[in-house]
């Protein structure tokens, strides 16, 4: 269908076009239309891609000198995929309306999913490296194996990339092309990404500092960036600059040093040569002098020489090993040691006697030298680039870093202790990310409460909206739990978590949702080892035994193959009419991304409030930055976190209009105000005050009964919630 | 006072109801016509040559039968209304038979074969009771529906009406397999359930051309279920045209009692084949010695109502009339008979179609 907002004509895919969808492309073309950042918050499953393709993608049809190039970033390859082909739905929307637009859509991802080389493709872990061992620039011929795909696409890119159509490429469309005319799909498509109008590729591409520097030489400023399903934005801005260092790494780092070393002092004439070329071309740019800005060439000459760098990364490595050993010591008495960035900086330049300019470089500088020595296998570098990373990020920047050492109860080791340079900052990643685009726009189902994305990540939003859903019936019903039948209170917190009682009544709600919900069942716990715990105390109590009668019962493991099939597995119960129940994490695969449409997703059951660990030093720490600089307090932030996380799972449960579903909060903590405020306002509009908050587990059942009795009866969209082409 | 006060509002109300009615008079004429449509159309439905039916109802006495949201137990809230329920559809499908099978662990037993005694049927209603074990499963149910529809002529129209407590379907069987078996034997699967929409059970309803039923309280319940009453629709059901042996018996009623050949009980008023002379209790059944089809006169009359009743006509000329049926006048809106001419109130026209199916006037 075809209509107009203000002055631009958008093409809908659809013959119906729901109120709210409306809503938000009006939302969304204002943003655009001040050339600003935006917020917008809008229901799951109501059709928030296609909306905001359709009206991007007018934008950059009609005003193409305003908006150059869409780049949309998603969290998976699944999301990607599924982008991509609501693209084609909306260009060929468009041909069909005689428009001819001249768009290329690409998706663009790792090697790892797009490589056909028959040989690379099954190394798994080690594609990328595979693939540069034959890619790289110094590889010739006969002298190692090389891929034919790879050399194809050299010779003839520029003419094949010319030569395509403007059609959208999916990953799948780019690895059958690549097939077809023996080139490669990912080198095709990081060359197609400099000129298509619409890119979809991951979040980590902008944000990863490593990766993004690549990137941006080409990027545009007159482009609308989307970050799709962006609630957690922030914890991956953090992530990309936290830096682990432990042991083992720093040992293999030393290793890894040996190995260049020996390859530096081996007297053969070529690699002599090369150290040389290499050394006068950093010597001609320091002549050059660029100016102003900062360019990265320029090397300190206490690290010009190659062996000179070696020296001084052993330094480097010596200096922190002894670091961590002297806090291990430490270690023994206490939970955990904080430096501030800049003792701790100044502190390894004493011990090392290390310049600060040398340390800023030292990344560069290495990525240089693997690249004049002609290694490929940089995987195997990893240990000694994290290295040379820890320390930039640890000089480069002071303020919201801290280093931080402790035992690492994270992968079972005992006694394994973890040197971090953390980050608290998440508007350090963003940053850049807001400068360099005209338009950077955020969007999920659960960003509430809205006013606490700007604050973190600090920037202006001209537009920051939460967008209702319209309901016919009410087809969402959350329900707060807060006691069981006999009157004690359904709570996860730390006190009270050796309480039988408790589990027992968990339990026992649980048993009573299997009996009464139909087809599947979605139950998130609040972390792995309450799930185990919960879990023994039910098998003691039977209690598994019996809901495994009314459901079949998976439960997801921290293994991700092995999830997947659970999965499936599941599906099909939901398929046969057996019905089936999963106990998964909030805070894991399940929660986030994978969606229970229609009867695979009838109930959505969160026990316990998912807070974060608050004993944990790096949430302390982080909480602390958050209220020196925002002023947001440590218990906000944890509510904030913990609700996102909320719903967030609950929403996997809504997939669309025709959609119905139970949304259960099991905890008394989710009946207090100061939660409730931070749900986001299609939830808690949908929730009936006097019959569904804090009730006990008996009602519940009640009112969980008596909801799928009223949503079985057949069902018609009212007519004044979408619009057609006659009634708009 | 407390009851006072509630006594006055619901006065108040139904008050307020017949104030609506004189005021809206015209709706009510609307609603009115609307009814006869939909009576109308059941009857055209009801017309269908088909003049036999054979119900199964299958009724799931599993654990969750017992749960108590309707009061005082599922289970015996169907037991409660579907005796009423079974009178009506013998009463308005005179050659139909109704069977009897509970679900239980896993497996599904048949408690009554086909009959149209309807109190047979209830006597046998009355000895169902709730197990404490779950595990209902609807391909064990359509295993053993299958086996019964087997003895059961091709003519008549076969259809399943489950009566479900449960919110899953646990399958030792394929239950793929057996919904298609039932397909192609053009069975057709209604579900009445009181827990709520199974994704699978409603594809299978669909795709056998039956209903899927799911009321909120007993009240609608016991409205919905008559919905089972006049036969649907199917597009499944091949027309098979067969010669049938018909017997009319002959009524006897004995001081001593005596065994039935069709379900072995002892009788004192049974009715004899004219063919072998062989005792059977209650028509229309297939004679178990020498299959001839017992059928009373009145039933098949009653069941072809084709050649005694049509569709009246609507008049709206705006004259008073004289309703036939119940010799009260009519004004604005009425029907009159095709065949004798006489004019009905929309009121008896809806009774005539749905009740009697005999013209009063023609009659």
């Amino acid at each position: 269908m075809k209509f107009v907002i203000d002055d631009l004509e958008v093409i809908f895919p659809y013959k119906f076009l729901y109120k709210e969808q409306l809503e938000y492309m009006q939302a969304l073309k204002q943003t655009l239309d001040e050339k600003g950042h935006g917020i917008l918050e809008m229901p799951t499953g109501t059709g928030k891609t296609v909306s905001l393709l359709a009206l991007i993608i007018a934008y950059l049809a009609q005003r193409p000198n305003s908006i150059k190039k869409l780049i949309y970033c998603t969290r998976t390859v699944v999301e990607m995929e599924k982008t991509l082909e609501e693209v084609r739905l909306v260009l060929k929307a468009r041909k069909a309306e005689g428009l001819n637009d001249n768009f290329t859509a690409v998706g663009l991802s790792s090697r790892r999913n797009l490589c056909i080389n028959p040989d690379v493709v099954n190394q798994k872990d080690r594609v990328d490296a595979e693939c540069r061992k034959r890619t790289a620039e110094w590889v010739k011929k006969g002298q190692s194996e090389t891929c034919i795909f790879y050399e194809n696409f050299e010779k003839s890119a520029k003419e094949t990339i010319a030569n395509l159509p403007n059609d959208v490429y999916s990953l799948t469309d780019l690895r059958k092309n690549g097939a077809y005319s023996i080139q490669c799909p990912y080198y095709t498509a990081r060359e197609m990404v400099k000129k298509a109008n619409i890119v979809v590729y991951n979040y980590l591409y902008l944000i990863d500092p490593t990766v993004s520097s690549q990137l941006s030489k080409d990027q545009i400023k007159e482009s609308v960036v989307v970050f799709d399903e962006a609630h957690n934005i922030d914890d991956v801005c953090i992530e990309a600059y936290t830096v682990r260092l432990n042991k083992p790494i720093l040992a293999e780092a030393i290793n890894n040093l040996k190995v260049v070393e020996t390859q530096i002092q081996s007297e053969t004439n070529e690699i002599q040569n090369r150290l040389n070329e290499e050394y006068k071309k950093l010597i001609n740019n320091l002549e050059k002098k660029p100016e102003g800005e900062l360019n990265q060439l320029v090397i300190p000459g206490q690290i010009r020489k190659a062996r000179n760098f070696i020296d001084f990364m052993k330094r480097v490595i010596n200096s922190l090993r002894k670091k961590l050993k002297d806090n291990s010591e430490a270690l023994k008495t206490s939970h955990a040691i904080l430096h501030n960035p800049k003792s701790f900086t100044e502190e390894i330049q004493k011990e090392g006697n290390l310049d600060i300019d040398s340390l800023k470089q030292c990344g560069e500088r290495l990525n240089l030298l693997l690249n004049t020595l002609q290694i490929a296998e940089t995987d195997k570098f990893r240990p000694l680039s994290s290295v040379a990373q820890f320390v930039m990020y640890l000089v480069q920047y002071q303020e919201g870093f801290k280093v931080i050492f402790q035992s690492n109860n994270y992968e079972g080791t005992l006694n394994e202790k973890l040197m971090t340079l953390a980050c608290f900052d998440s508007s350090l990643a963003m940053k850049n990310i807001f400068a360099l685009f005209q338009s950077v726009i955020l969007t999920s189902g659960t960003m509430s409460p809205i006013e606490i994305y700007p604050k973190i990540l600090d920037f202006k939003p001209v537009v920051a909206k939460s967008i209702d859903i319209e309901l016919t019936r009410n087809s969402i019903q959350p329900i707060i739990v807060s006691m069981s039948e006999d009157g004690t209170e359904l709570t996860s917190e730390f006190t009270l978590r050796n309480n039988e009682d408790v589990s027992r009544n968990y339990g026992n709600f649980l048993l009573e949702l299997s009996e009464n919900v139909p087809d599947g069942l979605i139950v998130f716990m609040p972390s792995y080892s309450r799930m185990e715990e919960w879990a023994r105390q039910w098998q003691k109590d039977k209690y598994l035994e019996q809901i495994s009668k009314n459901k079949v019962l998976f439960i997801e493991s921290r293994d991700v193959n092995e999830t997947s099939t659970k999965l499936q597995q599941y599906r099909k119960c939901c398929d046969v009419g057996r019905g089936a129940a999963l106990f998964s994490i909030a805070r894991g695969k399940i929660a986030e991304g994978i969606d229970f449409e229609g009867h695979y997703g009838r109930c959505v059951a969160v026990i316990g409030f998912p807070a974060l660990n608050s004993k944990d030093t790096l949430i302390l720490e982080r909480c602390k930055f958050l209220e020196e600089k925002f002023k947001i307090t440590k218990n906000d932030f944890i509510e904030f976190d913990a609700m996102r996380q909320t719903c967030q799972c609950l929403g996997r449960v809504l997939r669309g209009k025709q959609d119905y579903g139970i949304m259960i909060m099991a905890d008394k903590r989710f009946a207090q105000k100061s939660k409730l405020q931070k749900m986001p306002r299609w939830i808690y509009k949908q929730l009936d005050q006097s019959r569904c908050l804090n009730i006990t587990s008996e009602s519940a059942i009640t009112v969980v009964r008596d909801f799928f009795r009223q949503m079985a009866k057949p069902f018609k969209i009212a007519d004044n919630s979408y619009f057609t082409q006659d009634t708009l | 006072m407390q009851m006072e006060l509630e006594g006055n509002t619901k006065f108040n109300e139904y008050e307020e109801k017949i104030r609506n009615h004189q005021a809206n008079g015209h709706n009510y004429q609307q609603d009115k016509l609307h009814q006869k449509k939909e009576s109308d159309a059941q009857f055209l439905i009801a017309q269908n040559p088909l003049l036999m039916r054979n119900l199964l109802i299958i009724i799931d006495t599993t654990k969750s039968s017992k749960i108590s949201d309707f009061k005082p137990s599922r289970l015996a809230v169907a037991l409660q209304f579907l005796p009423a329920f079974i009178e009506q559809f013998l009463e308005c499908n005179p050659l139909s038979q109704i069977g009897i099978a509970v679900a239980e662990e896993y497996k599904c037993k048949t408690i009554l074969d086909f009959t149209s005694s309807c109190v047979n049927i209830k006597q046998y209603l009355s000895t169902i009771h709730s197990i404490n074990e779950a595990g209902f499963s609807m391909a064990a149910c359509l295993q053993t529906a299958l086996h019964v529809f087997s003895t059961t002529q091709l003519h008549a129209q076969s259809s399943i009406l489950f009566v479900t407590t449960s919110t899953y379907s646990d399958d030792k069987l394929d239950l793929n397999e057996w919904s298609e078996k039932c397909e192609s034997a053009a069975i057709q699967i209604n579900v009445i359930s009181f827990a709520g929409a199974i994704h699978q059970l409603i594809k299978i309803t669909q795709a056998t051309d039956g209903q899927y039923l799911c009321p909120i309280n007993e009240y609608q319940f016991s409205q919905e279920i008559q919905k089972f009453i006049s036969p649907q629709e199917s597009k499944n059901h091949k027309m098979i045209t067969q010669l049938v042996k018909i017997g009319f018996p002959q009524k006897l009623i004995v001081s001593q009692p005596t065994l039935c050949q069709c379900h072995l009980e002892i009788v004192y008023n049974f009715y004899k084949c004219p063919v072998c002379y062989s005792k059977v209790c209650s028509p229309p059944l297939l004679c178990p010695i020498c299959s001839t089809w017992i059928v009373l006169p009145h039933q098949i009359l009653r069941s072809d109502g084709f050649n005694t009743l049509a569709v009246f006509e609507i008049i709206n000329d705006g004259l008073d009339h004289i309703c036939y049926g119940c010799l009260e006048s009519t004004t604005d809106i009425h029907s009159t008979c095709e065949r004798c001419k006489n004019f009905f109130c929309l009121d008896c026209d809806i009774l005539i179609h749905s009740k009697f199916k005999v013209c009063p006037g023609c009659a």
